[in-house]
């Protein structure tokens, strides 16, 4: 698995160029509710409940500026990841303080035979690791552009 | 959501998290991503939920649960997720909306997503 398939796992539909939310609950659930409106579904307390309790074990603030806010939820049949920015910044109780920027969520089915949920999780934080790519996705102008740069050597 | 059902989802969904916390494999492969994974934590909080659902429909859960790894399951596309077999179109009316209702093929707790 790469970059390239992890992108197969989200849209345009599912990207949220700049968040209103302003701290780590609107944040969530401003990219639930995408998602809710994106696969027709109307429970956000399924996916939303899930979410919150993942980030109480532990903030999902794990890379420099960036959040992987994810878990297992009886609302999906299929791996979806929804991806959102900040540009002023978010207080997402990340590892080193500072404000998150960027935030991929994923939200795997009960089932995941492929394991695909912790290899695009693997794969999406090695890619995050470089701040090349950061400050890219950060200045992306579209999706297009978002896409590009997560897809570049 | 009807309150009780809500938790009983909550239950299913910490019970997908115990899942891949429970298995070594799988919670090292987290955890050297950076995310922790806390399976006692987990087991409390469950336990937390599920004291706070109605006795009746707790008695229910748990006969369940010795039944289905998955005894709480959404409905799609008219079926029940769980056995798969047609749910009436009742479920989602008004009427029931406020009721934690079961599939009447497989007995599983089931809720519109």
């Amino acid at each position: 698995m790469d970059i390239k398939d992890v992108l197969r796992l989200t849209s345009p539909a599912l990207f949220i160029p700049e968040l209103k939310a302003t701290d780590k609950n609107g944040v969530l659930e401003e990219m639930v509710a995408v998602l809710l409106a994106d696969r027709k579904l109307t429970n956000k307390d399924t996916v939303l409940t899930m979410l919150a309790h993942r980030e109480e074990m532990g903030s999902t603030a794990v890379g420099p500026g960036v959040a992987f806010p994810h878990g297992r939820s009886l609302a999906t049949e299929d791996l979806i990841i929804v991806v959102a920015r900040s540009a002023a910044g978010v207080d997402f109780d990340s590892i080193d303080g500072e404000p998150t920027h960027l935030f991929f969520m994923l939200i795997a089915p009960p089932q995941d035979s492929g394991n695909q949920y912790i290899r695009s999780l693997a794969v999406l934080t090695e890619k995050l690791q470089n701040e090349g790519t950061r400050t890219a996705l950060r200045e992306a102008a579209d999706y297009e552009a978002f896409s590009g740069a997560l897809t570049e050597e | 959501m009807n309150r009780q059902l809500n938790i009983l989802v909550d239950v299913q969904n910490k019970e997908l998290t115990l899942r891949d916390a429970e298995d070594t494999e799988r919670a090292k492969e987290f955890e050297a991503l950076g995310f922790k994974m806390d399976p006692e934590k987990i087991r409390g909080e469950i336990a937390k939920l599920i004291e706070e659902v109605d006795p009746k429909h707790r008695g229910y859960y748990l006969r369940l649960k010795k039944k289905y790894s998955d005894p709480v399951v959404p409905v799609r596309d008219g079926h029940c997720t769980g056995c798969y077999a047609n749910v009436p179109t009742s479920f989602t009316s008004v009427m029931n909306e406020n009721k934690v209702q079961n599939c009447e093929s497989c007995g599983r707790i089931i809720f519109q997503i």
